[in-house]
């Protein structure tokens, strides 16, 4: 019988708490989402199944010694992973329309008012009995707009880790909702004669060009916004390695094998910071409310720029392209091109679109960066 | 509202206003820069875009000679035709 008693006790079942079967559930519904909805399933995926193994009764894998508490103190509280991620990103990314038609920074500018208006949702939480944001932690859940995870992840690890699995969840959930989320907001702001707007064929851009870019833009940033560097420099990187024609084997393995392994290790290391005491809080809660808050400002701010932009300019601009300000590339491009598809069949908005996209993957590092630098530790 | 909640909506405030105003201005110091990039390049251009445009005027030279001469050169009205079929294709399928 005592045999019996002692494994009994082995198994997890009589260690399960309430809390810990939640977080599985909820890292099951993780996993739905990315496998049956193809939300995000590159780090839904592990998130997902880090949530699950962090939860385990007896396992540790959390606990110090165990796997998920090296691979988060590694790479996610160090930031050493988001940034990894980040030269992945700018070796994958082509800015050929952005270099093309440079205005369209303007509206990668615009897009990130979503982030720096949150703050105020915030604090104003903070009147709820059940709230106690700082601005740090405000600054961290503010990013959310941005709709950058390895930007989101890495100002969170570095102002509110407490924090971290719940604004990764978010961030990345907003994203896969792009579709869902931008387009009533897009028609909301343009009129159906403003969305059948064509746009002018964009220039062809030099290879010289293309690799002075992420060196100017480095420039620009160490002068004038060192914060920033580490998520800018990382994603210059990643791009000059692409554009300069002279290292394929280090871009391909940027763009592959590099960044997959990491997102593997990024998502996991995330996942490990589901577990109950942490996740499931109100401020959770919170989080998610004002993560749709700043994503759905962010989107707004971008079309209305896109249409005071084409009111000023000689050459039409499709307010639709604002949308794409957001980052969230290249989900939010596409939705534009699908909305403006379905106002004018002829109209392909892609490549116009692609300019605003990354424009603001560039914006949202640089609010990062001003917020590490104002509220930073 | 209490006096902590006001200084952080204060605060916030503030980090609204330096926080638009950098993005803004950074991006647009950068639109100069890209500017200043393009004119660059358009002042120096490098050898292999010079041999591109070179490539490419041949190439369209040879075209139009080889146009003149070939008797199974393209005419318009079969262009023409090529043009509206893979338009109606591309209606029908988009209606679809």
């Amino acid at each position: 019988m005592e045999k019996l008693l002692i494994l009994w006790d082995s198994t997890s079942i009589p260690h399960f708490e309430l809390g810990q079967i939640v977080m599985m559930l909820v890292g099951f519904g993780l996993l739905y989402l990315a496998i049956v909805r193809k939300f995000e399933p590159l780090l839904l995926l592990p998130i997902g199944f880090g949530a699950l193994l962090t939860n385990i009764p007896l396992a540790g894998f959390s606990e110090a010694g165990g796997l998920l508490h090296y691979i988060y103190y590694v790479g996610v509280d160090t930031g050493v992973f988001p940034l990894l991620i980040f030269m992945g990103v700018g070796a994958m990314t082509d800015f050929s329309a952005l270099i093309a038609n440079p205005r369209m920074l303007l509206l990668g500018a615009a897009a990130q008012f979503g982030i720096f208006a949150t703050l105020f949702g915030a604090i104003l939480l903070n009147g709820l009995p059940w709230f106690d944001f700082s601005m740090q932690d405000a600054s961290a859940i503010a990013i959310i707009g941005g709709a950058d995870g390895p930007t989101a992840i890495f100002l969170a690890s570095k102002l509110a880790p407490e924090l971290l699995g719940a604004i990764a969840v978010a961030a990345y959930s907003y994203m896969a909702l792009v579709p869902i989320i931008q387009p009533p907001i897009m028609r909301a702001l343009t009129t159906p004669e403003e969305r059948k707007l064509p746009m002018a064929q964009l220039r062809v851009v030099s290879k010289k060009e293309k690799i002075l870019f992420p060196l100017a833009v480095l420039v620009l940033t160490l002068i004038f916004l060192p914060a920033a560097t580490p998520l800018v420099g990382m994603f210059c990187f990643g791009n000059l390695l692409k554009e300069c024609g002279v290292v394929d084997r280090l871009s391909y393995t940027a763009q592959n094998e590099l960044i997959n392994i990491v997102t593997i290790f990024l998502g996991l290391g995330v996942g490990s910071k589901l577990s109950a005491d942490k996740f499931l809080t109100v401020e959770t809660l919170g989080i998610l409310a004002l993560g749709a808050v700043a994503f759905s400002i962010g989107t707004a701010t971008g079309v209305l720029m896109a249409k005071l932009m084409n009111k000023l300019s000689k050459d039409n601009i499709n307010p639709l392209i604002g949308a794409a300000g957001v980052s969230a590339v290249p989900m939010a491009a596409r939705v534009v091109n699908k909305v403006g598809l379905e106002s004018n069949p002829h109209n392909f908005l892609l490549m116009h679109a692609m300019g605003p996209n990354v424009a603001g993957v560039l914006g949202s590092a640089v609010a990062a960066g001003i917020l590490l630098a104002l509220v930073g530790p | 509202m209490s006096t902590q909640m006001n200084d952080q909506l204060m605060e916030a405030g503030l980090l609204l206003a330096v926080g638009m105003s950098v993005v803004s201005a950074f991006l647009i110091l950068l639109i100069a820069g890209i500017h200043s990039i393009a004119w660059f390049c358009r002042k120096y251009p490098s050898a292999e875009i010079i041999s591109h445009a070179a490539h490419t005027r041949s190439i369209q030279d040879r075209t139009i000679q080889d146009n003149n001469k070939s008797p199974t050169s393209v005419s318009p009205q079969v262009a023409a035709a090529i043009i509206a079929a893979v338009h109606t294709h591309r209606h029908t399928t988009l209606k679809s």
